[in-house]
């Protein structure tokens, strides 16, 4: 039916990739049957979006829906592209029983600023087809300000108004709920420990590291709380630092402690805890020094702030050696793209009680990082938290946030790229905390 | 007459052919493997009668010959060899080098941190890649060194 040829802007793509939350976009393209079809994609991360596309058929006004997951893929010449991979698409309004074969979109000619300018697509039907090439079609695409694109109307070529993400959808056309009526004395105490300056995956720490600063000062912005800020990075980088900064830290009983490492991580041959070692030198000149992030979970919890969080980026992979018996350890607002539900937000930051202690990989294995988009676990959790706080999904549930950042990491190393090892993740969530 | 002057171009020809030849064989650029401990040393903490490769001490030399060569150079020539845009979130030591007689180094960790440095010159900035797990680099350096 559909084969497709898209023309995308730099940054619209950029965004597509590269941003994380609950994006909208449109695309529109005539297929081969000079069928004129539009769509609307909800794009929650690469294997979580959602296509609806709207088209007439012999004066029928018809609506498909498919679910769509992405990856980028090197053939064996050495080309890359970007698969959007539409599948089990139904028609949802007027089917009469009518098949929809769900379109694929394919991004190609990669730049030198990594970013894609031409899209192809193609639906299920034209893989089975000799003539693939030919059968691609030009189209358009752009990305949806909710606040400039929204009308009722629009949402109504994709959604009934009896479905709950019409609602949600028409609810983002006005300014989101008012964050600001909150009252509460919480303070968040925000812990960000990154290996920028490291000649392999010090690039990717950098993304990270400023995505945290910006999106966790301004969900406190949108709480009204204020942030206490530790930041260890750059010449900066070191166990002293780390343990300083942990040590600094006196949160009262309705304060928020949120401890984020990005950096090469390892554990002992001997090792029985499933949680690694952060290794704390920024030059392998420098004596091995490490903290464990165990240790560091240990700490802050017994410091008895009502929300514990602690994040580890990291290996989980075998150093080969056991453990020595004495070591010489001497802005913004919320992007433009991103739509919290503020009731969700509170619930997670200032009505959530407990601990959570979560790590990129289990044991033996190794964390990925992408010079790009930053460390696979870390963008994974940002595209978790923002579904779990989005308008159209989640419950502002910590346990849902953590086992889909571990899934989606997962299904990055599994499926993002082609020559990644899988990384499991663990995570331990107190029961209180994992009842919320 | 005629005869004898073709016969001494063709001799000088075959001479000259000779000493090019013989000039590109000194120009071999000679390949050599060798472990090396995990962990730099800065220059100024070297130790005597120790042997040093960008800083790394060397722990072993290994033999490497023409017909490894020839696989290495192949297995070097490949365009997926090197991951250059994700990365092991897990620190780079080395634990064999392999030198070039031009000057060239090659330093690599192994599975399942597999990482690779590529220096050409010393002005090089240190740039540190990954591998491919249990890749045709990591084999061959493996196999090299059992023999």
């Amino acid at each position: 039916m559909k084969t497709i040829i898209f023309i995308l802007s730099l940054t619209i793509f950029c965004s597509v990739k590269t941003c994380f939350g609950q994006s909208f976009y449109e695309v529109k393209w005539t297929g081969n049957d000079a069928v004129n079809y539009k769509g609307f994609l909800i794009y929650n991360s690469d294997n979580d979006a959602l296509m609806r596309v709207a088209f007439t058929v012999n004066g029928v006004y018809k609506v498909a829906e498919y679910k769509v997951t992405s990856k980028y893929f090197t053939t064996a010449d050495g080309i890359n592209y970007y698969l959007m991979n539409g599948e089990n698409a139904t028609v949802v309004y007027n089917g009469n029983n009518q098949a929809y074969s769900a379109d694929k979109f394919l991004f190609a000619d990669l730049d030198s600023q990594h970013h894609f300018k031409n899209l192809y697509a193609y639906d299920e039907n034209d893989l089975a087809k000799s003539n693939l090439a030919e059968l691609m079609r030009p189209a358009t695409w752009r990305a949806l300000d909710p606040k400039a694109d929204f009308t009722e109307p629009y949402i109504h070529e994709f959604y009934g108004t009896y479905e709950h993400n019409y609602t949600a959808l028409v609810s983002l056309i006005n300014t989101p709920k008012e964050f600001n009526s909150t009252s509460s004395n919480a303070k968040l105490y925000l812990v960000i420990v990154a290996n920028t300056l490291d000649n392999s995956i010090g690039t990717g720490c950098e993304v990270d590291r400023r995505k945290l600063v910006n999106e966790m000062n301004s969900i406190a912005r949108s709480l009204n709380i204020s942030v206490e800020e530790h930041d260890i990075y750059g010449t900066d980088f070191g166990k002293d630092n780390v343990l300083n900064a942990i040590d600094a830290l006196h949160p009262s009983s309705d304060d928020i402690v949120m401890f984020f490492y990005r950096g090469h991580g390892f554990r002992w041959n001997d090792q029985k805890s499933a949680w690694p070692d952060m290794s704390t030198r920024i030059s392998s000149y420098d004596p091995f020094t490490y903290v464990s992030l165990d240790d560091v979970y240990s700490k802050i919890v017994s410091k008895g702030a009502r929300l514990n969080l602690v994040f580890g980026d990291l290996c989980n992979s075998n150093v080969g050696i056991d453990k020595p018996e004495v070591t010489n350890q001497g802005t913004n607002s919320l992007q433009s793209n991103f739509y919290p539900d503020a009731d969700k937000l509170k619930k997670l930051f200032l009505y959530s009680k407990g601990n959570l202690m979560s790590v990129a990989a289990s044991p033996g294995e190794v964390s990925w990082t992408s010079a790009y988009d930053g460390g696979f676990f870390t963008s994974s959790f940002f595209e978790s938290l923002h579904a779990e706080i989005g308008a159209l999904s989640g419950s502002g549930s910590w346990k849902n946030i953590i086992i889909s950042t571990i899934n989606k990491a997962k299904y990055k190393s599994q499926y993002g790229c082609s020559t990644c090892s899988v990384q499991n993740g663990e995570y331990y969530i107190s029961p209180e905390l994992g009842d919320q | 007459m005629k005869k004898a002057g073709l016969y001494f171009i063709l001799l000088g020809l075959i001479f000259v052919a000779c000493k090019v030849i013989k000039k590109d064989g000194h120009k071999k650029d000679r390949t050599s493997l060798y472990q090396i401990s995990g962990t730099p040393v800065r220059a100024l903490d070297y130790k005597e009668h120790k042997k040093y490769i960008l800083d790394y001490e060397v722990l072993k030399s290994y033999n490497v010959s023409d017909s490894d060569v020839i696989k290495l150079d192949k297995i070097l020539s490949s365009d997926s060899l090197i991951m250059t845009v994700n990365h092991r979130s897990c620190e780079f030591s080395p634990a064999y080098a392999l030198k070039w007689s031009s000057g060239k180094v090659i330093l690599i960790s192994l599975t399942p941190c597999a990482k690779i440095r590529v220096m050409k010159k010393a002005t090089d900035t240190v740039v540190v890649n990954d591998l491919k797990e249990h890749s045709e680099l990591e084999q061959w350096v493996l196999n090299t060194a059992s023999k």
